[in-house]
C-alpha cells in the first residue's frame, strides 16, 4: 500500500532569538514501546501433555475481541503553534530583507512530548537552488524556495499558496509543508 | 527443606576458610584434614534454574570420597520439555511453571465466518498453509461462498468480482471539515459495514482526523469526524487496514525526540481508538526523523517500512506488528546506502512467500525505482534488489501490491515519454513477468499518483492527471488492467471539477463499490474528498 507522500522542511535552523519558546510540557500523552513485542498468552496447560489448542480469543476465533476504547489523555491544547514571522517569504523583494538574502521559512520541532512548535520566517542568505534541485538546507535553495525531504530527494520547490492561484509550472501541484500555510510546488 | 537450606551458609563458611587457605593465609586450621568441596546444592531448589519445568534440574548428591559423607550434589540439567509436535500448523510453547505444552493454533479467523486464513507467506488452501480463508478479513469470503459483485472474492478462486468492472457513481461528497484547509488523504478502509477514512487536517498544526462514512460517503454521526491525534506537534495520517475485526492505522508526528516518528493503533468500526499510540520507529536521526510509512497486513501481521536517515542517507526500515498493536521484535534495516543514493518513499505488500517492497532509490538528480522481495519476517531478503527503471529519467513514489500470483509495482515517471504510470509485473521468485510499460496515456500531459487494487486476475487502477487542459488541473481517473498490464475497456475519469483532484486512495466497499478518497480544491481550499465506483458484472466498461 502506498504512503501518501508529505513535505517536510528540510534544514532550517531556529533564529537563536526563538530558541526556548517552544514545549510546554505535558508528558500526558501514552507512548509505548515494546521491542520484544510478543504479547503472552498461555493456556491451561497441563504438563508435559497435548492439552490446549486456542488462537487467544474465548471462543477461539480470532484474538482478544473485547476490544475496549482506550481514552486518549492527549495533551493539553496549547492553541496555535508560535510563529514569528520577521519577513514576507511570498513578497521576497519587499525590502524585509537585504540584498543577496532570501526570506526562508522555518520550523523548530518541539523537545518534549505535547511541546509546540514554532513557526516563522527568517532573511538568510540565498543559495543557488532553483526548482528540483538537490539540497541539504534552506542555504542550498533560492529566495522563494524552500528545502523539504519530498520523498524523492531532498529539493528545493517553489513556495507556493494553498488558496488561489498557485503559480506552480503546468503539471506541478503546490503540496503543503509542515509550515502551516506554506505549500511547495511538486 | 527449609531448614536444609540454613545449612547451606554452612558450606559457604567453609568453602571460605578453604579460599583462605588457597591464598596462603595462615591459620589454625592449616593443621586439620582437608575439607571437602562446596557443594553446588542439597536439594533441587538450590540450583539457579529450579521453578522452571520446561528447562528441569535436578541436585544429584555428589558420590561420597574415601571415608567421608556425601555432602550435598551437583545440578544436572534434565531432559527439556519437548513441545515440537511437528506440526507446522501450530505454535508450541512450553509454561515454565508447570511443563505443560500448548499448542497454539498458528492461523486466525478474525472474520468469524469459521474458516482460517493461512499462515503468512502461503496461499490458502494449499499445502502447508494451514487455512483456507483466501481473505480473513471478510466473511463473505471463504471456500464453497456464491461469487458476487462485492469486491471480494467469494468462492476463493483467487479473482474477486469476475469478469466484472468499475463504473463511476456521480455524487462526490466532501468529508474534511471547514476550516481544517490543507487537508489530505490518508488511508481509507471498509469493514464490512463502515468506512474508515483517515486524513491530516490543519487544526492548531497538523492533526490527523477520523471519520466513519457510510457507504454513500457520508459521516456516521456518532462519531462524526474526531480527532485522532491529541498531540500539538504536527502529525500526517498514514494507510489504514481493515483485519476482519479492528482497522489499523499508522501516522506520523513530532511529539517528542525532536523528529518524526512512526506511530500505530487500533480503531473499532465504532470509531473508537483501541490502542495507545505506540511508537514503531526507534529515536534516531539527526535529519526529519521517520516518514512515509507505508503498511500491509499479512493475515496475522501488520507490516509497516518507512524512511529514516540515521547515517544522514536516507534507508528503509521495516518492523512486525501484532494484531493487538504491539511491535514484534525491533526494526530491521531493509536497505543500505553502500552506493551513497538514498532510499525513500517504501511501498510494501504481503506476497505468496515473502514480502514485496518498492521505494524510490536516488537523490534529487538520479531517480529510480527498486523493487526486492523479503522473508515474512522481513529479516532477509530472498532475492537482490531490482532496478526497475534506468535513472534517465523521474520515476518516483512506487506502489506495490500482491495480485494472485505476482507482484505488480507501478509508479509516476515524471520525464519519460509520456509522463505517465507505468507498471511491471514480478514472479515470487524475482522473475520479471512484463517489463515495464506505460499503462496510462496522458499524452502531453501527466500522469501521477498511482493506487492499485488487485482482483486476481487484473487490476483496478486509480490515478491523478491533467490532461484536460480545459480544467487547469488534475482528475481522478481509473481503469482495468490485466495481469499482462494491457488494458481492459476503457479509462473511467472519476472527477469533473475545476481545479487539482489528486492523491487518491482506493478500497473496496459494499455491494461491489470501490470507495475513492482524494484531496480536491473545488471548493477554494484544499479538501478531502470521497467519490465511488460502481461494480457493474461482466464485460469491459462502457468508453
Amino acid at each position: 500500500m502506498r504512503n501518501r507522500i508529505f513535505l517536510f522542511l528540510l534544514g532550517i535552523s531556529l533564529p537563536v532569538s526563538l530558541a526556548g519558546v517552544a514545549g510546554a510540557g505535558c508528558g500526558s500523552v501514552s507512548v509505548e514501546t515494546n521491542p520484544d513485542g510478543l504479547d503472552g498468552g498461555g493456556g491451561d496447560a497441563k504438563h508435559d501433555v497435548h492439552t490446549s489448542v486456542t488462537t487467544g480469543g474465548p471462543d477461539g476465533s480470532g484474538p482478544d475481541d473485547a476490544l475496549p476504547d482506550y481514552v486518549d489523555p492527549g495533551c493539553p491544547d496549547s492553541g496555535p503553534p508560535i510563529t514569528q514571522y520577521m519577513c514576507d517569504p511570498f513578497n521576497q523583494n519587499n525590502g524585509d530583507c537585504m540584498g543577496g538574502e532570501g526570506c526562508f521559512i522555518f520550523v523548530q520541532y518541539p523537545q518534549e512530548p505535547c511541546g509546540q512548535e514554532v513557526y516563522g520566517a527568517a532573511c538568510a542568505p540565498q543559495g543557488p537552488g532553483g526548482q528540483g534541485d538537490p539540497c541539504m538546507g534552506f542555504q542550498d535553495c533560492g529566495a522563494g524556495f524552500v528545502c523539504v525531504v519530498s520523498g524523492s530527494g531532498d529539493q528545493c520547490i517553489q513556495l507556493c499558496p494553498l488558496t488561489g492561484k498557485d503559480g506552480c509550472a503546468p503539471g506541478l501541484s503546490c503540496e503543503p509543508i509542515d509550515v502551516e500555510g506554506f505549500g511547495g510546488c511538486l | 527443606m527449609k531448614a536444609l537450606r540454613i545449612g547451606f551458609p554452612h558450606a559457604a563458611m567453609i568453602s571460605g576458610v578453604l579460599g583462605l587457605v588457597a591464598c596462603g593465609a595462615r591459620t589454625g586450621l592449616e593443621a586439620g584434614p582437608p575439607k571437602p568441596p562446596s557443594p553446588e546444592c542439597v536439594v533441587d531448589s538450590d540450583c539457579p534454574t529450579f521453578g522452571d519445568l520446561c528447562n528441569p534440574v535436578k541436585c544429584v548428591p555428589n558420590a561420597p570420597d574415601a571415608g567421608t559423607k556425601p555432602l550435598g550434589g551437583t545440578c544436572e540439567d534434565q531432559p527439556k520439555v519437548d513441545c515440537n509436535d511437528n506440526d507446522p500448523c501450530t505454535t508450541d510453547t512450553c509454561t515454565p511453571e508447570t511443563g505443560a505444552c500448548a499448542y497454539k493454533i498458528a492461523t486466525l479467523d478474525l472474520d468469524g465466518d469459521g474458516y482460517r486464513g493461512p499462515i503468512p507467506g502461503t496461499i490458502a488452501g494449499q499445502p502447508g498453509s494451514c487455512g483456507d480463508d483466501c481473505d480473513d478479513t471478510n466473511a463473505a469470503a471463504h471456500p464453497g461462498g456464491t461469487e458476487i459483485c462485492d469486491g471480494v472474492d467469494n468462492d476463493c478462486n483467487g479473482i474477486i468480482d469476475d469478469n466484472a468492472t468499475f463504473v463511476p457513481v456521480s455524487g462526490e461528497v466532501v468529508v474534511s471539515s471547514q476550516g481544517l484547509q490543507p487537508a489530505s488523504p490518508g488511508g481509507l478502509a471498509w469493514s464490512g459495514k463502515v468506512y474508515a477514512s483517515l486524513y491530516s487536517g490543519k487544526s492548531s498544526g497538523d492533526r490527523v482526523f477520523m471519520s466513519i462514512l457510510n457507504p454513500g460517503g457520508d459521516k456516521v454521526t456518532p462519531p462524526g469526524e474526531q480527532p485522532f491525534t491529541f498531540v500539538n506537534a504536527d502529525s500526517f495520517a498514514g494507510p489504514t487496514t481493515w483485519v476482519g475485526d479492528r482497522f489499523g492505522v499508522i501516522w506520523q508526528d513530532r511529539r517528542a525526540n525532536n523528529n518524526y516518528q512512526i506511530f500505530f493503533s487500533l480503531l473499532g468500526e465504532d470509531g473508537a481508538k483501541k490502542l495507545a499510540d505506540t511508537q514503531i520507529s526507534f529515536d534516531e536521526d539527526g535529519v526529519v526523523g521517520a516518514v512515509n510509512p507505508s503498511m500491509a497486513w499479512n493475515g496475522t501481521e501488520f507490516l509497516v517500512a518507512w524512511q529514516l536517515a540515521p547515517g544522514g542517507i536516507y534507508n528503509l526500515f521495516g518492523a512486525r506488528v501484532s494484531v493487538d498493536g504491539a511491535p514484534i521484535g525491533a526494526p530491521v534495516a531493509l536497505t543500505n546506502s553502500d552506493n551513497g543514493l538514498g532510499n525513500e518513499s517504501p511501498s510494501l505488500t504481503a506476497g505468496k512467500d515473502g514480502v514485496g517492497v518498492a521505494w524510490f532509490v536516488g537523490d534529487a538528480l538520479s531517480k529510480t525505482v527498486s523493487f526486492q522481495i523479503f522473508s515474512t519476517d522481513l529479516t532477509k531478503p530472498t532475492i537482490p534488489p531490482m532496478v526497475l527503471t534506468d535513472g534517465t529519467t523521474n520515476a518516483v513514489y512506487p506502489t506495490v501490491v500482491w495480485n494472485k500470483d505476482r507482484y505488480i509495482v507501478a509508479w509516476a515517471d515524471w520525464s519519460a515519454k509520456p509522463r505517465a504510470i507505468y507498471a511491471t509485473a514480478i514472479g515470487p521468485d524475482g522473475t520479471m513477468l512484463v517489463a515495464p510499460k506505460a499503462i496510462t496515456n496522458p499524452g502531453q500531459f501527466h500522469s501521477r499518483w498511482p493506487f492499485l487494487k488487485p482482483l486476481g486476475d487484473r487490476l483496478l487502477l486509480v490515478y491523478s492527471d491533467d490532461r484536460d487542459d480545459q480544467n487547469a488541473g488534475y482528475e481522478i481517473y481509473s481503469r482495468m488492467i490485466d495481469n499482462q498490464l494491457g488494458p481492459i475497456g476503457s479509462e473511467q475519469r472519476i472527477t469533473k471539477a475545476p481545479g487539482d483532484s489528486l492523491h487518491p486512495v482506493a478500497s473496496f466497499g459494499p455491494d461491489g463499490n470501490v470507495g475513492v478518497l482524494f484531496r480536491d480544491d473545488r471548493l477554494g481550499e484544499q479538501d478531502v474528498w470521497f467519490a465511488r465506483l460502481a461494480c457493474v458484472a461482466g464485460g469491459p466498461p462502457p468508453p
